[in-house]
């Protein structure tokens, strides 16, 4: 993400004179705001149902033991209110759910319009807690598509380390987006400590298979060969579970390996594969991108 | 329908706040946690449904096709509240179908969503593909060479995504299927690049022209013998022997992304194809090597 000293909505006006509508754009992320935001979501929602508590214990007295409490003139009003407040927030997380599903068809092909949908979906009060979560999760996940890998990792890092109640079902995701962001950044331990949580959990295949791409990925580039070739038969029989682009970067990833570690027959077999699985140009920039690092840099 | 829990809610306020019967004061929110508990437990229920689903998928990309039909169709007839759910599911069926070669049956399946898709919907024309290629499978030709015409847009695109690599294999396999090795041969100058987003299943299509390589090669080889005179020896002698290299090198590469066993599984006469002489000697392993040469 760009950094701009003016805050989004001035942003927003700037270029929005020259060419059509601007679309909005969430502001650089902190943590700090994500615990503001999470504290105000939780405080408003626990104000309001408290005090439609305290506005109904006089009626409930009432109706379970015939004993009439004084009220107040203004009770009925007053809950009124509370229940319209109630509804209000109920249609604004209406809102914002839908935004993030917007957001989440628009990622793959308008990367600018959906980050205007999550602008727009994080900006409210009194967001459900899930709901501002899994905004979040999709906003590092724009981030990360955009190839801003230090605040998709931030993100990532920041929400993972919040309590994600029902939200629970992205730890997974958001870790391998921490651990791809870390790796693209050259920062070895913090990806290594993300695969080993993820290993000591159960996920699906298809959060297996991109784990298992980010863990060769990591051997790689960190020069452990050994590891990388382990149970290599099982590994390229996995890598053919995904899609083509990324069945050649294994294939690819795994020959280098294997000409480093002086296994020619199987680094001819991997090669001859990988550029059947990929174009010479993805060739080439696997090639350039994942260039082995020594394993100290990481350390 | 998403505002009637709304409209009931309302209805039962005003009720509520026009009756001075404490009792009453309190049917609003029992009305509310009702609909709340309502509410989550169908959230429950549909989540249930997608990870049964998911499994059900996973099932089938590890290539377990038996046990992923057999839980498939158990799982159909709950998935009715969820057409999405429905849709994928079936969609799912009528792969595993094919994979099984049950063409009839997966033609079905394919119509059955074909016919509720509008027809320019991504999902439709993949699902258009794969039926024409089911098609070609269990020779029905007249019906995919009606497909294919009608998916003719697909060869106009710009880069190849996996629907369009799947066009790319029926046009070959039609060629084959009708015998016009001529005509695969013709394909083969993009087919690499053109079967590429399929991964390692564009071996079959790999093969496929291996083998049109071979049968062109044969065919002129049994001409040349039938009326010696019209073609000058050594210059048919040739062209043959480029054919049977070129058809060696599409089958090296074909070996060496899926195994002789997977490519004969899918296309019989394969097997027998594999053993001549010049062909065998260029199969390659689809398994890694052990050791270290």
């Amino acid at each position: 993400m760009q950094q701009n000293d003016n805050t989004p909505d001035e942003r927003d006006d700037a270029s929005g004179s020259e060419q059509g509508p601007a679309l909005a754009q969430c502001p650089p992320f902190t943590a700090a705001r994500l615990q503001r935001q999470l504290l105000i979501d939780q405080a408003m929602r626990f104000g309001l149902v408290m005090v439609i508590v305290l506005l109904l214990v006089p009626t409930m007295v009432t109706a379970l033991t015939d004993r009439a409490l004084a009220q107040p003139e203004w009770t009925n009003a007053a809950m009124l209110v509370a229940l319209a407040g109630w509804l209000g927030m109920a249609m604004i997380n209406t809102g914002a759910a839908r935004r993030l599903a917007r957001a989440t068809l628009l990622m793959d092909f308008d990367h600018e319009r959906a980050e205007a949908e999550l602008a727009g979906a994080l900006k409210p009060l009194a967001l459900n807690r899930t709901l501002r979560i899994l905004l979040y999760q999709r906003l590092a996940l724009l981030r990360h598509r955009q190839g801003n890998y230090a605040e998709s990792g931030a993100i990532c890092q920041a929400v993972l380390n919040q309590p994600l109640g029902k939200a629970e079902h992205v730890r997974v995701p958001l870790l391998l987006i921490l651990i791809e962001s870390r790796l693209t950044e050259g920062d070895g331990v913090a990806a290594y400590a993300g695969i080993m949580q993820l290993r000591a959990r159960p996920i699906a295949l298809l959060e297996s298979l991109q784990l298992l791409a980010l863990q060769t990925r990591y051997e790689v580039q960190l020069g452990y060969d050994d590891s990388a070739l382990s149970r290599i038969a099982e590994k390229t029989r996995m890598a053919e579970l995904m899609p083509a682009p990324q069945c050649g970067a294994m294939h690819a990833m795994l020959a280098a390996s294997a000409r480093r570690a002086s296994r020619a027959g199987l680094a001819a077999w991997l090669r001859g594969r990988a550029e059947l699985l990929c174009s010479s140009e993805q060739l080439r920039t696997i090639d350039h991108v994942w260039k082995p690092v020594a394993p100290d840099d990481a350390d | 329908m998403a505002w009637v829990p709304l409209a009931v809610l309302a209805g039962v306020m005003v009720v509520a706040l026009s009756s001075s019967d404490p009792l009453m004061q309190l049917l609003p929110w029992v009305v509310l946690t009702g609909m709340l508990l309502f509410m989550s437990a169908r959230v429950r229920r549909m989540r249930s449904l997608e990870r049964q689903t998911h499994r059900v998928q996973e099932l089938a990309m590890l290539r377990h096709q038996r046990e992923a039909l057999d839980a498939g169709w158990a799982l159909l007839p709950q998935l009715t509240g969820s057409l999405d759910l429905y849709a994928r599911t079936t969609a799912l069926l009528a792969h595993l179908l094919d994979q099984l070669k049950a063409y009839d049956s997966a033609i079905v399946g394919y119509d059955f969503l074909i016919e509720r898709l509008p027809q320019e919907h991504p999902a439709s024309v993949q699902l258009r593909v794969q039926k024409t290629i089911v098609q070609l499978e269990s020779d029905h030709l007249a019906d995919a060479d009606d497909g294919l015409r009608k998916l003719r847009a697909l060869q106009q695109h710009p880069s190849v995504t996996p629907v369009q690599a799947a066009y790319h294999y029926a046009l070959l396999l039609q060629s084959v299927r009708t015998h016009h090795y001529d005509d695969a041969i013709a394909m083969a100058g993009g087919l690499l690049d053109n079967l590429r987003p399929l991964g390692v299943d564009a071996g079959y299509g790999h093969a496929l022209l291996a083998w049109s390589f071979a049968a062109h090669a044969e065919r002129l080889r049994l001409r040349e013998a039938e009326s010696p005179q019209t073609n000058a020896g050594a210059g048919a002698q040739e062209t043959h022997s480029e054919l049977m290299q070129s058809a060696t090198t599409w089958w090296s590469s074909a070996t060496l992304l899926l195994p002789v066993a997977d490519l004969a599984r899918r296309h019989v006469h394969l097997h027998d194809f594999s053993q001549r002489p010049p062909i065998a000697a260029a199969t390659q392993s689809a398994v890694p090597p052990a050791g270290n040469a």
